[in-house]
């Protein structure tokens, strides 16, 4: 186990030698018989290696993790992303949390062109809803510089970014913003807002079904990708309404 | 890091759980802690293989910690179990200076002497795999385990441990020579 080729016996064995070196080191082997059985051991510890299994630990340790990361009292990616006073970008304390409809997930199967019709319901009701805020805005410009509208003004929307990633804390930081916006909209456009979330999450648990038991379905990943953008937008809108169109 | 992939459950391309990490990342604990039930042995035995079985339990704890923490962050450009292991790794190689620990080994050239086992004690040549990992020094363990077990590259390596691709070959090389002599 002394000669110059025996530290190069791990490379060869992992096939990383140059074909010169490795042709040398062969010949080398057919007279060395102490490097041969070195070579067929580490063959043989590296093949052991790949083969370990995995096993648990002996104990159960998500009662820890558990604790940890608050599952069982409302964990959330609230609770990551920092309070919702650095969410909405108001000082802590001056911000009402409003708990939001849980969002329910249903197991029914659906086609493809049943995601399509939702999708042209959602477009319908988007675009009502649109043409219902707008109205209001035009209507409601006054009330931008009353003095009532202050809490509305410290809702910071223009920072929220719909990327993949961030849909869930973008939805959020909207829903707190359009929550706190709802009292300065007419009972039509809440009544039509509402609608379209429902249809919307409805829309979005469907995909996400969909997507559970066929996650490579390109059109699913866009049909889902363009119902939560419709969502972001809805949201943006209903939260914006009363900045006087800043 | 073909064998990681290879070990990897699910079809190539599919990740099995992206719904899971989706609804956890919403927020949903039950879903993580499928996620944490379905991939909690193979993180766990990185982390005991890596730096043993007395700091295991708290290092996977701390990693699905972590992971629940990041989540937002997993765009699904990989798979749920590979950005998981990933992170297993870097929370591993963070580890009370695990870096630091290891150039101090390698340059101490520190290889410790191990206890041999005749062939009459063996059971299994895994299980005596697995205890004569705890006897190496960290580094050539780490190295081992890394890319013996977990089918990283020596490049790879290198960028984790911040040496160079020639040190990771010549302590993985040692590794499998000192496991050599505990096995034979």
């Amino acid at each position: 186990m002394s000669d110059t080729w025996t530290d190069r016996l791990s490379e060869y064995v992992d096939d990383e030698l140059d074909a010169v070196t490795r042709a040398e080191l062969e010949t080398h082997l057919l007279s060395c018989d102490e490097c041969r059985t070195i070579t067929g051991d580490l063959r043989l510890i590296r093949a052991t290696a790949s083969r370990l299994e995995n096993t648990g630990p002996s104990g159960d340790l998500w009662a820890g993790i558990a604790a940890e990361i608050g599952a069982g009292s409302a964990g959330s990616p609230a609770d990551r992303v920092g309070t919702p006073a650095d969410r909405v970008g108001t000082p802590a304390g001056s911000v009402r949390v409003i708990p939001m409809e849980p969002r329910t997930r249903r197991s029914f199967t659906f086609s493809i062109p049943q995601l399509a019709a939702a999708a042209l319901i959602i477009l319908g009701l988007g675009a009502a809803l649109m043409w219902q805020i707008e109205r209001t805005r035009s209507a409601s410009r006054v009330a931008v510089d009353s003095p009532d509208s202050g809490a509305v003004r410290t809702v910071s929307t223009s920072t929220v970014t719909a990327n993949e990633a961030g849909y869930d804390v973008a939805i959020e930081q909207l829903e707190q913003a359009a929550e706190l916006n709802r009292d300065q909209l007419d009972s039509s456009t809440v009544r039509i807002l509402n609608e379209s979330m429902t249809t919307i999450d409805r829309a979005l648990a469907d995909a996400r079904a969909a997507l559970a038991a066929d996650p490579a379905n390109p059109y699913l990943h866009r049909h889902y990708d363009r119902t939560m953008k419709q969502k972001l937008e809805i949201l943006r809108r209903a939260a914006t309404i009363q900045r006087g169109g800043a | 890091m073909t064998a990681l992939v290879e070990r990897t459950p699910g079809v190539l391309g599919v990740d099995p759980d992206a719904a899971d990490a989706a609804l956890a990342a919403a927020g949903d604990t039950q879903a993580f802690e499928r996620l944490y039930r379905r991939h909690t042995a193979r993180i766990h035995s990185l982390a005991r293989r890596m730096i043993g079985p007395e700091e295991a339990d708290d290092v996977t704890q701390d990693v699905f910690v972590r992971a629940w923490r990041k989540l937002g962050l997993f765009r699904g450009d990989s798979l749920f179990g590979t950005w998981l292991y990933r992170l297993a790794v870097n929370v591993i190689l963070g580890r009370r200076g695990a870096v630091v620990k290891y150039r101090e080994r390698h340059d101490d050239g520190d290889i410790l002497e191990m206890p041999l086992h005749s062939r009459g004690e063996r059971v299994d040549i895994r299980m005596d795999m697995e205890r004569a990992l705890d006897t190496l020094p960290k580094g050539a363990r780490q190295v081992f385990v890394l890319h013996d077990v977990e089918g990283f590259t020596h490049e790879e390596i290198a960028g984790m441990l911040d040496v160079t691709a020639g040190t990771s070959k010549s302590q993985l090389h040692r590794a499998r020579m000192t496991l050599r002599q505990h096995l034979a």
